[in-house]
């Protein structure tokens, strides 16, 4: 066993002395990131500058058994950045620099703590930016961007994290160093860094990635629709995809979810009797753009719309986006404690599944609040609860789950952009079968296989495995009974409790 | 008929679903019998020779639609359907997949998602790891195993669907793959710009440099006209009246440099790249470069130059936003047909690109890797086919790293 000296002495030596935080006090901001219903302190929180000092402080680390995990700005919403074995935290907040940039070539390649819109802002004033854009990208990081194939309001028609990521230099589990994807083309291989995307830290950590940046577009057009009914708003949806229009952006929220947002600094004065509003946006070259934003406002009039009205300025586009990008915050104003979830569904499905939210809400007596990227069928439900209420955190969890299973029931997925982390582990089980987390726990063996690199989240064990974990464990108790044919043990193992 | 890279016989077996082809796998795995998954064969020609295979598994059977939301823009299809056939489904509903490798019509949405093959849309839509959402794949053993989500964005667990994606074979069989769709466009309209290499490198650099939303960009140099005659082909996906306003811009970009220009609507647009496509067909041997974009004039002039020194017949095509060039070549010797892929292979690693062989006799695919270095991320290749793999079973060593 290495003694906490041992360690911190260890890091100090990698890092710098100013770089490594081991005190409990200061631990206690590492404790949670943007999923609070669980905390846990690191053993030590370590801020390496380089990919060097990253792949040193991972092979110690690897060397002496010792369990890690990496970190951006911790504002992830599913617990992945949550030390559960009092790993050693690996923040990359020191690493965000913008590298380089090549606009011929339209390619960036940024240190993992580069805050998301900081990129943007780096390049806007070329007339470039990066397109993935989650709500909280004025402080999320590329990095966790990476680690969560995060999405954002935008990736209807630009595609998430995922199509934008190109080529990343990463730190192996062990401390070895390798480059994945390709900057231009494919890579040759296998799509290691397909894998590494959304991968939540359990494959090991990025320290330089690569971004496709894209030109700005020419004009945009910004329309606020405003429906006395959600059937009438999700029909506009399918009518406005139907006709061959891809908007940049089509966002809905219902009442409850109005109601917060118009309490937050960003008050668009929604009506109290309408039952939900459509923020949909059109963009690309300024000839057609005007005529795409005609197409839709008239789609929303087929469609029952109450009022429909385009931004005049880029001061009331700013308001619009700002009171939907607030949302999650602005629940806090409504209810002391919620929950935000993160389900997909086919879009044709939204009337029914918005229905049956309602339900579960009438039966658990929890408010639930509804914003989503409509035009991808990416809900937000966000469930109301009070913690100081015995049991309704609870409750509240229980609701969240069951909106999953009835998103996964109707064909879609429990998260769309969040990630799983420990928050939706066991509702793993109920989208994939035995065999398929089987099939993702061997990948991970593959990266991983000490599993010392971010352990027990994103994937959970399948059930037989508690059994063959027994058997592992005798066999790691008696490692010189069975050191001579541990590879036959772990090939035998699975299939002997199956 | 059968172009497998192997000298010995095999056995072709054909299933009718994904039942019979796990039970295939079960057995063929049980007895240590060697299994190449197959589509219609016609990229077989691309592979490193490999090792004896026992049995051909051709999935040209399971070619049924198996669904399609038009409203949700997704379907779902088994692995033998053409990509001809896939786009008159979808055509009818005013939807499109936009995949638009140059290969023969037989070629199957398998074989293309096992290749990763891609075309010139992917200049605005990406490639098949972007539009691949979910598949279900027969491991080796026979278990049957989904990746991804029938949605549009998914998050849970690993993206497995991108490992299989690509992995030509040496994985698993795909019996069924979704994809994500995009909108018939409104408007078709490409124009033509032709001039030298030179001209067209400059009217690159505008086109990046611009607003203008290319869906192809391909600059291509023909088999018929003469020597330093390039024409760049640039597509409008948007409505008509943004294609026009693009077709001007190009147009007086082109006057500028005073190149000759042409513009094609609708299904004048789409016939002609068709017949581009099928200009390709012909060649003995066809490589794929990728480098920056920047780079993709100094390795044209190579390749240009290597045909001049060899006197050989090379046509070339690049998608000059991405930085992707195809060189086809007629009536060429296996020894100069080496030469040529290993020069390139050197001008491009150069650059940090690579150059991988897309056809070739077998005997060319033995004097030269037709994938060469795999990088540092080969290490894994290995440890992931060890895992999923363990018997070696699939289509071994057809693949980049000797996989």
């Amino acid at each position: 066993m290495t003694s906490p000296v041992e360690l911190v002495r260890a890091m100090k030596e990698i890092v710098g002395e100013q770089h490594v935080i081991h005190e409990q006090n200061k631990l206690h901001v590492f404790s949670c990131d943007g999923y609070v219903a669980r905390q846990a302190l690191p053993r030590a929180v370590v801020s390496p500058a380089n990919t060097e000092e990253v792949a040193a402080v991972v092979k110690w680390l690897h060397e002496h058994q010792i369990p890690f995990l990496p970190r951006g700005a911790g504002t992830g919403l599913s617990g992945g950045a949550i030390a559960l074995n009092n790993e050693v935290v690996i923040s990359l907040a020191r690493m965000n620099q913008l590298l380089s940039v090549d606009f011929e070539n339209l390619r960036a390649v940024v240190q993992p703590g580069l805050v998301n819109l900081t990129l943007t802002k780096q390049i806007t004033g070329d007339g470039y930016y990066y397109a993935p854009d989650p709500s909280s990208q004025s402080v999320c990081t590329i990095g966790g961007n990476l680690a969560e194939n995060a999405g954002g309001s935008h990736c209807l028609k630009y595609g998430v994290t995922t199509n934008h990521i190109v080529a990343a230099k990463f730190v192996l589990p062990d401390g070895e160093v390798i480059d994945v994807g390709q900057p231009y083309g494919d890579a040759v291989g296998y799509d290691i860094l397909g894998l590494v995307v959304g991968s939540e830290g359990t494959l090991g950590i990025a320290t330089e990635i690569t971004v496709k940046i894209l030109k700005k577009p020419q004009a945009v057009q910004t329309a606020l629709a405003m429906f006395d009914r959600v059937e009438d708003a999700s029909n506009t949806v399918s009518a406005i995809i139907g006709t061959g229009i891809i908007p940049a952006a089509i966002e809905m929220m219902d009442q409850l979810a109005m109601q917060a947002v118009d309490k937050s600094n960003f008050h668009v004065g929604y009506p109290p009797d309408i039952e939900a509003v459509l923020l949909i946006e059109v963009d690309g070259l300024a000839a057609g753009v005007e005529e795409d934003a005609e197409r839709v406002v008239e789609i929303c009039r087929q469609n029952h719309v109450r009022t429909v009205k385009i931004a005049e300025s880029t001061d009331e586009r700013a308001l619009w986006w700002s009171s939907r990008k607030m949302a999650f915050g602005a629940t806090g104003r409504i209810s002391p404690d919620y929950i935000v979830q993160d389900g997909v569904i086919p879009r044709s499905r939204l009337t029914e599944v918005l229905q049956r939210i309602t339900e579960i809400s009438r039966e658990s007596g929890l408010r639930i609040a509804n914003v989503f990227h409509a035009g991808d069928g990416n809900l937000h439900p966000l469930i109301c609860y009070d913690s100081r209420v015995p049991g309704e955190t609870e409750k509240a969890i229980r609701v969240g789950s069951e909106v999953l299973h009835v998103c996964v029931d109707v064909g879609g997925t429990i998260t769309g952009e969040h990630g799983v982390g420990i928050e939706k582990i066991e509702d793993m089980r109920y989208q994939f079968r035995d065999e398929e987390i089987e099939a993702q726990i061997a990948i991970r063996r593959a990266f991983n296989p000490n599993d010392l690199c971010n352990a027990g989240k994103l994937i959970p064990e399948p059930a037989r495995c508690v059994e063959v974990k027994q058997a592992r464990r005798i066999i790691e108790q008696n490692v010189e009974v069975f050191s001579g044919f541990q590879e036959q043990t772990a090939v035998t193992a699975p299939d002997s409790t199956s | 008929m059968l172009q497998t890279g192997s000298d010995y016989p095999a056995v072709l077996v054909e299933p009718a679903d994904e039942a019979q082809t796990a039970a295939v796998m079960k057995r063929a795995s049980e007895a240590g019998w060697k299994v190449k998954p197959i589509g219609a064969g016609t990229q077989l020609t691309g592979e490193a020779p490999g090792e004896r295979v026992h049995i051909v598994l051709s999935m040209g059977r399971m070619n049924q639609v198996l669904d399609f939301s038009p409203s949700d823009l997704v379907v779902t299809v088994q692995p033998g359907v053409t990509l001809s056939e896939l786009g008159r489904v979808l055509t009818a509903e005013q939807k499109m997949l936009p995949l638009d490798p140059w290969l023969p019509a037989a070629s199957t949405i398998g074989g293309i998602a096992s290749t990763a093959a891609s075309g010139p849309r992917r200049a605005l839509y990406g490639g098949v790891r972007d539009m691949a959402i979910a598949l279900r794949v027969v491991y080796p053993d026979g278990t049957v195993i989904r990746t991804g989500s029938k949605v549009v964005k998914n998050v849970a667990g690993y993206d497995m669907t991108k490992l299989f994606v690509g992995s030509r074979g040496t994985l698993g069989v795909i019996t069924e793959l979704t994809f994500k769709l995009r909108p018939l466009p409104l408007h078709r309209e490409t124009v033509l710009l032709f001039g030298s290499a030179e001209d067209i490198r400059l009217m690159r650099s505008k086109l990046v440099g611009s607003v203008l939303i290319p869906s192809r960009a391909q600059a291509l140099s023909s088999f018929d006209e003469p020597t330093g005659v390039w024409m760049l082909a640039v597509d409008c996906d948007e409505n008509e009246r943004s294609a026009q306003y693009q077709t001007e811009q190009l147009k007086a970009w082109a006057t500028e440099q005073s190149m000759s220009a042409d513009v094609l609507q609708g299904s004048a647009a789409d016939d002609w790249w068709e017949a581009m496509g099928e200009q390709a067909l012909g060649a003995d041997l066809v490589v794929r470069l990728a480098a920056a974009p920047t780079n993709w004039h100094d390795l044209a002039a190579k390749v240009a130059e290597f045909a001049t020194r060899y006197g050989v017949d090379v046509r070339q095509s690049w998608a000059v936003t991405l930085g992707i060039g195809e060189v086809f070549v007629r009536g060429l010797a296996p020894e100069l047909a080496t030469q040529i892929v290993t020069e390139l292979r050197t001008a491009a690693t150069r650059v940090n690109g690579t150059v991988v062989i897309k056809h070739a006799s077998a005997q060319v695919r033995q004097g030269v890797d037709p994938f060469g270095p795999i990088g540092r991320a080969g290490v894994l290749f290995e440890r992931i086919k060890h895992q999923i793999d363990p018997g070696r079973t699939m289509s071994p060593a057809t693949f980049a790293g000797g996989i």
